[in-house]
C-alpha cells in the first residue's frame, strides 16, 4: 500500500514538477525572506497546492528543506491526502492546522503529526530559539521512513508573529536527510539558510 | 533465439511508431555516467560485487503483473555467470558478496537505493527534474556510510545492481497483436535497471549506468550476457587494462 | 452500494438475531455452530514450484521479508516476538514451522499474511486488542487467508478479470515508466467471500485453541466504532482502496453465531503483561496520528475497561490538550491529574500537566508539575524548553 502511494507520488512529481536554482535573495510565499550563500534546488509543486516550499541539495529521495512563510490561522501545514471514496456523512481526516494561541510545544506537535504521516517519528530535542527574528522553538527528531525503511534525521524551527490583520502568522523550516552521512554533511547548509531568515513586512500581495 | 528476435522486432516496430522513454544511447556523454575527475580505477584495485536486487515478472493477457520465481532465480544465476564473463571489464580482483553477508549491510544498501533513485530522477532522467546545483555532473556520495563495508571486505570499489524486468506471457503477446491490429499501441515488457560503482574510500558514486528498454532477456543464459554488457557499458577499467570493445548485437 | 432500504432490513435482522441468541440461551441449548467442525485445516504446504504463480509470490515475499527484518520499523523486542510466535503456533495446528511473525511499528489496525508464511502484525492492532483471544481472532483470520491460499486465488481471479487498471510498472524508484504493481492491491484486498471464509477458519482455529470465540465479534465491533468517526455511519461497509479488512455490522452477528456460547480463554492478563513494556510508545504513536476523535474512541473504551490505567489516562489527556476545543482543557486536566496520582504514572504526565496548568494560568501548579518532571527526567528531550517555562513562571 505504502509503495503504491509512494510510487503514485513519485509519478505525479516526475510528470509535472520542475526544479529551479535558488541563490542570493529568495522569498517564500511573499513573506519569509532568506539570503543564500550556497545555492539550493527548489522543487516546484505541480499544482501549487503544498503550503510550503520544498528545496533540496541531493534530491527528493534524499533530503528536503521545507519552508513555511506567513501561514494564517485555519490554514493546514500540509495538503490533505487524496481520498478515493467517501460517504456523504464521512468526516475529513484531520491535518495539522495552524491556529491562534498555540504555545511552542504545541507548534512542535503540529510538525510531529505532519511527519508521522511519513513514518515513525520521535522528537529528540526541543528548546527555545530565535527564528526569522522571532522568539520560537527549535526541535530535532528522528524519522523511520515507511516508504523505504530509510532512517532519517531532522531538525525544525517554528515561530509565530503577531499580525494586525490575521491575529498571528506562522513561520517555520524543517530539514530532513538520511541519518547516515547525509544529515551531518548537509546540516550546516540548512542552518545557514535558516539563520538568514527574516520576515518580510508589508507584503506585496493582500 | 527466435522468441527474443520476434519480441525485439515487434517492440522495435512499436518503438519507432511511438517513442516510449529514452532509448539506449549509441554514444554516451561521459559526464553523464562518470563522476567529475574520474575516468579509471586505480591499478590493482579490488572490487566487491553486491548481490543483485532483481525481480522478474510476467504480464498476463489483461496486463496483470505477477512475479516469476523461476525466472528470478534463473536471472540471478545467469547474472552472476554473465558477470564472470566480464573479467576484462571488471579486472582481476573481484569478489562476490554472499547474500547473508550483504544482509549485514542492509542499511548501506537501503541508503544506496535512495541515492540511486536520486541519481536516476535528477541526473539520468534529468530534464525538468535536473538539479541545477549539480551542474549536470554525476556528483553524489554516500560519504562515510560505506566504511563498514570497506572494513569488512577490504575492497576499493563496490558494484551495486538493481534490475526489474517483465516479460509478456504468450496470451499477452496474442492480445497485443490483436490490439495492434485494431490500431492500439500497447506496451510489452520493459527491462529497467541500474549499475552503480561506489568508491569505498570516499563513498563517492564514481560511475552510474541505467537501463531502460523494451528488450533483453535475463531468463536465458546467453541473452543475459547481453544484458550485463549493456548494464556495464562504459564501466571504468583500471589503468593497465583495456576495456573490452563493446560489440553491438 | 447499500440503500437505506437494505440498512433498514439488516437492522431488523440484527435485532431479530440477538433475540434468537437470547432465546436459545434461555432454552439451555448450546448455540454451537455445527458448520465449524466441518472445516478442515489443510496439511502443511510444500514450497510451490518456481514456475508457478504461487511460487512467484513466495519468492517475491521471501525477499521482502529479508528486507523487513532489517527495517527500523520492525519491533525487535524478544519477549513480544516469542509470545506472538507461540500464539500463532498454537493457532495454526501443525503449520507452526512454516510461519514467521513480524511485529511492526505502524499505528493502525492491521495484520496481514503472505503465501510464504510471513505474517505482519501492526502495533496499532496490538494496542487495540483487549486480550489474547481478540488478537488470536485477528491472527486466526489471517491464518484463514493463508491456509486457504486466498492471495493466490485473488491473483488468479484478477488475471481472469483482465484487470486493465494495472499499468506495466516496476516496484522501486527507478524507471521512466513508474506505476503500481496491481499485484499488491490485488493480493491483499480480499473478496467478501474470502473474508467470510477467513472469519470461519479463524473462528475454528481460535476455538480449537481454547479461546472464547465471542471475542472475535468484540474486536471487529471496536474497530467499526473507530471507523465510523471519519467514515460516517456506513463506514466499513465498503472499504476504501487501502482497507484490507472491510468490516460490516453484519459481520459481528455472523461471528457471534459461529462463536456459540462455549466460552473459553480470554487471556487478558498475560496479554497485558507482554505488551506492557511497549504500550506507552504505541499510545504515543496513536496520539501523534493527530486523528483525535478516533483516538478518543479507543482511549474511552480502554478506560471504560480499566479506569485507573495511568498510561491511557495520560494519552487521553494529551489528546484533549492537543485538540483544545470547547471543554478539552478541563478534560485534559481531569485525565492528567488522575494519571499523575497513579503509582506508575509515565513521567511525561507531569510535563503535560504542567502545560495544562500553564494554559489555565495556574502558575503554582504548573511550576510544581514541571519541577516533578525535571526531577524524574533531567535528560528529557524537551528539558531546555521546560526549564525556560519554569523561569517564566517564577
Amino acid at each position: 500500500m505504502k509503495k503504491v502511494l509512494a510510487l503514485l507520488l513519485a509519478l505525479l512529481l516526475a510528470a509535472c514538477a520542475n526544479v529551479s536554482r535558488m541563490d542570493g535573495e529568495q522569498v517564500v510565499n511573499d513573506r519569509l525572506a532568506v539570503h543564500l550563500t550556497d545555492a539550493w534546488n527548489k522543487v516546484s509543486d505541480p499544482w501549487e497546492v503544498d503550503p510550503y516550499d520544498t528545496w533540496t541539495q541531493e534530491g527528493i529521495p534524499l533530503d528536503h528543506l521545507r519552508l513555511w512563510g506567513g501561514v494564517r490561522p485555519g490554514q493546514p501545514l500540509m495538503t490533505k491526502p487524496a481520498v478515493f471514496s467517501r460517504a456523504a456523512d464521512a468526516k475529513d481526516r484531520r491535518v495539522p492546522t495552524f491556529r491562534v494561541g498555540l504555545p511552542p510545544e504545541r507548534l512542535v506537535s503540529l510538525f510531529e503529526e505532519l511527519y508521522a504521516t511519513a513514518g515513525a517519528v520521535t522528537v529528540t530535542r526541543m528548546e527555545p530559539a530565535m527564528f526569522a527574528g522571532q522568539k520560537g522553538v527549535r526541535f530535532e527528531f528522528t524519522l523511520a521512513r515507511r516508504s523505504d525503511d530509510l532512517d532519517m534525521q531532522g531538525v525544525g524551527w517554528v515561530a509565530v508573529r503577531q499580525d494586525a490583520t490575521w491575529g498571528e502568522e506562522l513561520y517555520a523550516a524543517t530539514f530532513v536527510a538520511p541519518r547516515l552521512s547525509f544529515y551531518q554533511r548537509l546540516l550546516p547548509m540548512a542552518e545557514a539558510v535558516v539563520k538568514s531568515a527574516r520576515i518580510r513586512s508589508n507584503p506585496a500581495r493582500s | 533465439m527466435p522468441a527474443l528476435a520476434s519480441r525485439t522486432t515487434r517492440t522495435l516496430l512499436i518503438a519507432t511508431v511511438f517513442a516510449v522513454g529514452p532509448a539506449v544511447q549509441a554514444q554516451e556523454v561521459s559526464t553523464k555516467h562518470l563522476a567529475p575527475g574520474f575516468t579509471i580505477r586505480a591499478p590493482e584495485s579490488r572490487l566487491v560485487i553486491l548481490p543483485a536486487d532483481m525481480e522478474l515478472f510476467s504480464i498476463s493477457a489483461g496486463g496483470v503483473v505477477e512475479p516469476r520465481e523461476d525466472w528470478t532465480e534463473a536471472a540471478q544465476k545467469n547474472f552472476v555467470a554473465a558477470l564472470a564473463t566480464q573479467k576484462q571489464r571488471l579486472g582481476p580482483h573481484v569478489t562476490q558478496l554472499g547474500a547473508a553477508e550483504a544482509d549485514e549491510f542492509a542499511d548501506i544498501t537501503t541508503l544506496h537505493r535512495a541515492v540511486a533513485d536520486a541519481i536516476s530522477l535528477h541526473h539520468i532522467q534529468g530534464g525538468l527534474m535536473a538539479l541545477p546545483t549539480k551542474g549536470d555532473r554525476l556528483d553524489w556520495s554516500l560519504g562515510d556510510a560505506v566504511r563498514p563495508l570497506k572494513e569488512r571486505t577490504g575492497a576499493d570499489y563496490a558494484l551495486f545492481t538493481w534490475m526489474r524486468d517483465s516479460y509478456t506471457s504468450n496470451e499477452r503477446k496474442l492480445a497485443m497483436v490483436a490490439l495492434a491490429l485494431l490500431g492500439a499501441i500497447t506496451l510489452g515488457g520493459e527491462q529497467v535497471g541500474y549499475a552503480s560503482l561506489v568508491d569505498l574510500n570516499t563513498g563517492r558514486v564514481v560511475w552510474f549506468n541505467k537501463l531502460d528498454r523494451m528488450w533483453g532477456d535475463l531468463r536465458d543464459s546467453g541473452a543475459s550476457v547481453e544484458t550485463v554488457e549493456a548494464l556495464l557499458r562504459g564501466f571504468p577499467g583500471s589503468s593497465g587494462s583495456e576495456e573490452a570493445s563493446h560489440a553491438k548485437h | 452500494m447499500p440503500s437505506t432500504d437494505t440498512t433498514g432490513r439488516r437492522g431488523f435482522l440484527r435485532s431479530a438475531c440477538r433475540h434468537c441468541l437470547g432465546l436459545a440461551a434461555l432454552a439451555g441449548l448450546p448455540a454451537i455452530a455445527q458448520d465449524l467442525s466441518s472445516i478442515r485445516v489443510p496439511p502443511r504446504f510444500k514450497r510451490p514450484a518456481a514456475d508457478t504463480d504461487e511460487g512467484g509470490l513466495w519468492g517475491l515475499m521471501d525477499r521482502e521479508e529479508t528486507r523487513l527484518k532489517r527495517s527500523p520499523l520492525t519491533i525487535q523486542d524478544k519477549d513480544l516476538r516469542a509470545y506472538l510466535s507461540d500464539l500463532v503456533c498454537r493457532l495454526s495446528e501443525g503449520h507452526c514451522t512454516d510461519i514467521r511473525v513480524h511485529p511492526v511499528r505502524v499505528p493502525r489496525f492491521n495484520a496481514m499474511m503472505a503465501p510464504n508464511g510471513m505474517m505482519l502484525v501492526w502495533s496499532g492492532l496490538m494496542l487495540r486488542a483487549e486480550n489474547e483471544a481478540q488478537l488470536a481472532a485477528v491472527l486466526g483470520h489471517e491464518l484463514g487467508h493463508y491456509l486457504e491460499r486466498h492471495q493466490v486465488e485473488q491473483l488468479r481471479a484478477a488475471k481472469d478479470r483482465a484487470v486493465l487498471s494495472t499499468m506495466v510498472g516496476m516496484v522501486g524508484g527507478v524507471g521512466s515508466v513508474l506505476g503500481q504493481i496491481g499485484l499488491m492491491a490485488d493480493m491483499f484486498a480480499f473478496s467478501r467471500e474470502h473474508e467470510e471464509r477467513a472469519d470461519r477458519m479463524g473462528m475454528r482455529l481460535m476455538r480449537h485453541a481454547g479461546y472464547d470465540g465471542r471475542e472475535a465479534a468484540a474486536i471487529w465491533d471496536n474497530l467499526l466504532a473507530e471507523l465510523r468517526i471519519t467514515g460516517g455511519k456506513d463506514a466499513g461497509k465498503r472499504g476504501d482502496m487501502f482497507e484490507t479488512h472491510p468490516t460490516t455490522a453484519g459481520r459481528r452477528d455472523q461471528l457471534l453465531q459461529l462463536a456459540g456460547d462455549a466460552g473459553g480463554i480470554t487471556g487478558a492478563d498475560p496479554y497485558r503483561k507482554v505488551i506492557a513494556p511497549l504500550r506507552l510508545g504505541w499510545l504515543q504513536d496513536e496520539v501523534k496520528r493527530g486523528q483525535y476523535e478516533e483516538s478518543l474512541v479507543l482511549f474511552d473504551r480502554m478506560l471504560a475497561k480499566q479506569p485507573g490505567d495511568s498510561e491511557v489516562l495520560y494519552a487521553r489527556g494529551e489528546v484533549h490538550r492537543l485538540r483544545d476545543e470547547a471543554g478539552d482543557l478541563e478534560r485534559a486536566l481531569s485525565d492528567l491529574d488522575a494519571a499523575s496520582r497513579a503509582p506508575k504514572a509515565p513521567v511525561e504526565t507531569f510535563r503535560a500537566l504542567g502545560l495544562v496548568h500553564k494554559q489555565r494560568s495556574d502558575r503554582a501548579a504548573a511550576a510544581r508539575a514541571f519541577e516533578t518532571y525535571l526531577a524524574q527526567a533531567p535528560q528529557a528531550p524537551d528539558a531546555a524548553m521546560v526549564r525556560s517555562y519554569l523561569a517564566e513562571l517564577k
